[in-house]
């Protein structure tokens, strides 16, 4: 069932402030220029609502309406009716944009054409098992931009298809590309200080979300400060800032658990100056996924 | 959002986080500081551990034109009102920092020792950009030294490193052309893939496209530095074996300096070359002609990105404002 015809009876008996609210939006959506009645709309909005907000209080479901993408909610909706000028300006906005973003993903012309081409198919509706067009669409529930919605499948298409070329690629195909496979490492000597292993493995597993989520872009998914910055919307110095500030907590805090564990300062200071987390015989990885388990700093 | 596909590894992060993956919707409103206060921290939390959603918003950042707009431009009314409230005061701190900022700066004028990133010889000492010094790079940026990925004529010429020329001038039959960063690391990470411990080639085989995936080995087979006796630069990955990097013309290289992605190198004869690719290629970096004896370069420093002073043993020293574009 597409999210907007799942219209349940708990939002739409909502309070007189949500219902006003959601009137409210109703001028600035541009509906009446598709033909959108006020109870279509509400019926829209509602499904919003419902899909995420069901949990809500009535002011963040309040909060909720006020932040969406409302015009561009109705031009998705309209589009997906199959509204011939919400189309023109559907395509005069967004097409030009969505291959060149296509293209910036694939980083390649022709794959970023036939990406683009795809969802562009899909966007227009293709039939389901009742013969009815669906049109993907109708899965935009204006939380963001339509145009970062679009970024956003797109992305989403080009990791997925990415996948399941890499899983087709055979082992054959693998070996004559000269591909080393890692052998079972034979008796593997450990290169470091267990406690060291120790500190940092228990200092990484308390990080909170942001500094988790700062440390693995940065460092194993080797971002750059300018992209995380625009996922986190705010700026790359700001972004170099709070690294700077969680890489010297880490590091303070591993000294403080080698020094308590009975290591000398010197020695402390020795092994921080040359250490590289990633060197560890520890799953950093893991380590940064992991549930927070002890207090936080 | 469709999930097929995830690694076991990925997929035990994604548990781990103890919710579903957003969906497109959402992501791209996070993206865009578009949640509510309490969603945003779910989304944080859960691409805190998910690092294939964090492909995709990564990815998705990728394809945006422009930066979204500023914050301030989508307040509400009441929002903007506080905002008037907290104006008179931001501009009473915007004061009090010109007044310390002028103060700092008094101070700064008075001689005093470089501080950031002086790398002097080194016995046999590897140097590293280690992750928790890292955060220095405001310019480092993958995708973008237009002026070292397509020399022109002008430029100083490419040296490569001998491994990479001796496998260059093998396997074609023309003039060397400098392996692209991804590619030559992910060379590398295969060469290197039976040193590779086993929970980093896990990490390995999260990755979700060819280009993540060399970025993925990169990080795990980051390069060690060295300068041996012979005053050669080498290189080593993970705890591979050291390489020499730059072809010896008989000058001793004596220092040896890694800033944010670049690796610079210094010796006998003024001779200071520099690396954008971890030491695959090379570029002599032409220091004008200063009066004395040949030069043995010291020292290398950095005082950010743009600020550098090379410094020889006999005190000499260039000084360039632009990353190293001009000297004087």
């Amino acid at each position: 069932m597409l999210p907007h015809a799942s219209l349940a009876a708990d939002v739409s008996q909502g309070t007189t402030e949500l219902r006003e609210a959601i009137g409210r939006r109703f001028g600035e959506s541009g509906a009446k220029r598709y033909g959108i009645t006020r109870e279509m709309f509400r019926g829209y909005v509602r499904a919003v609502v419902n899909r995420y907000g069901a949990d809500f209080n009535q002011t963040d479901m309040i909060a909720l309406v006020r932040s969406l993408r409302i015009e561009e909610l109705i031009l998705a909706r309209a589009c997906s009716a199959g509204h011939e000028s919400a189309w023109d300006a559907f395509l005069a906005r967004y097409r030009a944009e969505m291959h060149r973003a296509a293209m910036q993903i694939a980083k390649d012309e022709a794959a970023g054409r036939e990406l683009a081409d795809g969802l562009y198919a899909e966007l227009y509706g293709l039939p389901n098992q009742d013969g009815r067009r669906v049109s993907k669409l109708d899965y935009y529930m204006g939380r963001g931009s339509l145009a970062g919605w679009l970024r956003t499948v797109l992305a989403q298409r080009h990791v997925d298809r990415c996948r399941s070329n890499a899983r087709d690629v055979s082992l054959d195909e693998q070996l004559e590309a000269g591909v080393a496979f890692a052998a079972r490492p034979e008796n593997a000597e450990p290169a470091t200080d267990d406690c060291v292993v120790k500190a940092a493995s228990q200092t990484l597993a308390e990080l909170n979300s942001e500094e988790r989520f700062l440390l693995a872009s940065y460092y194993l998914d080797q971002r750059t400060l300018a992209t995380i910055g625009r996922q986190l919307g705010v700026h790359e110095s700001t972004v170099s800032r709070k690294l700077e500030r969680v890489t010297a907590a880490v590091r303070k805090r591993i000294r403080e658990r080698m020094l308590s564990s009975g290591m000398d300062g010197r020695r402390c200071d020795e092994i921080l100056k040359e250490l590289d987390v990633r060197d560890l015989p520890i799953d950093v990885a893991r380590n940064i996924g992991q549930e927070n388990k002890v207090e936080t700093f | 959002m469709n999930q097929t596909g995830s690694s076991s590894f990925k997929r035990a992060l994604a548990e781990g986080s103890g919710s579903p993956h957003p969906d497109e919707d959402v992501l791209a409103a996070f993206a865009e500081a578009a949640l509510l206060p309490a969603e945003r921290e779910t989304v944080l939390t859960h691409l805190s551990y998910c690092a294939e959603c964090r492909d995709v918003l990564g990815l998705a950042s990728s394809g945006a034109e422009e930066p979204r707009e500023m914050r301030p431009f989508l307040l509400g009314r009441e929002e903007r009102r506080a905002w008037h409230v907290v104006i008179p005061w931001l501009t009473a701190a915007a004061a009090i920092l010109v007044v310390s900022s002028a103060v700092v700066l008094q101070r700064l004028k008075t001689p005093t020792q470089n501080p950031v990133v002086a790398t002097r010889r080194m016995e046999e000492r590897p140097v590293q950009p280690t992750p928790l010094q890292r955060p220095q790079p405001m310019k480092q940026k993958h995708e973008g030294r237009p002026a070292e990925q397509s020399p022109d004529a002008s430029a100083p010429p490419m040296i490569l490193s001998p491994s990479v020329a001796a496998g260059t001038a093998a396997s074609q039959g023309k003039g060397p052309e400098p392996p692209t960063e991804l590619a030559r690391r992910s060379k590398e990470s295969q060469r290197m893939g039976a040193e590779t411990p086993a929970s980093v080639s896990a990490f390995a085989n999260t990755t979700t496209s060819h280009a993540l995936a060399a970025a993925s080995a990169a990080s795990v087979t980051r390069p060690h530095w060295r300068i041996n006796e012979q005053g050669q630069p080498e290189r080593a990955f993970g705890q591979g074996t050291w390489h020499p990097v730059l072809p010896s013309d008989g000058a001793r290289m004596e220092v040896l300096a890694v800033f944010g992605g670049q690796v610079w190198v210094g010796g006998e004869k003024s001779q200071v070359f520099r690396s954008y690719d971890d030491g695959t290629s090379w570029r002599l970096v032409p220091l004008p002609e200063k009066p004395g004896s040949a030069h043995t370069i010291a020292h290398i420093r950095f005082e950010s990105a743009q600020e550098i002073t090379i410094e020889s043993a006999d005190g000499t020293t260039w000084t360039s404002t632009d990353s190293g574009e001009s000297w004087k």
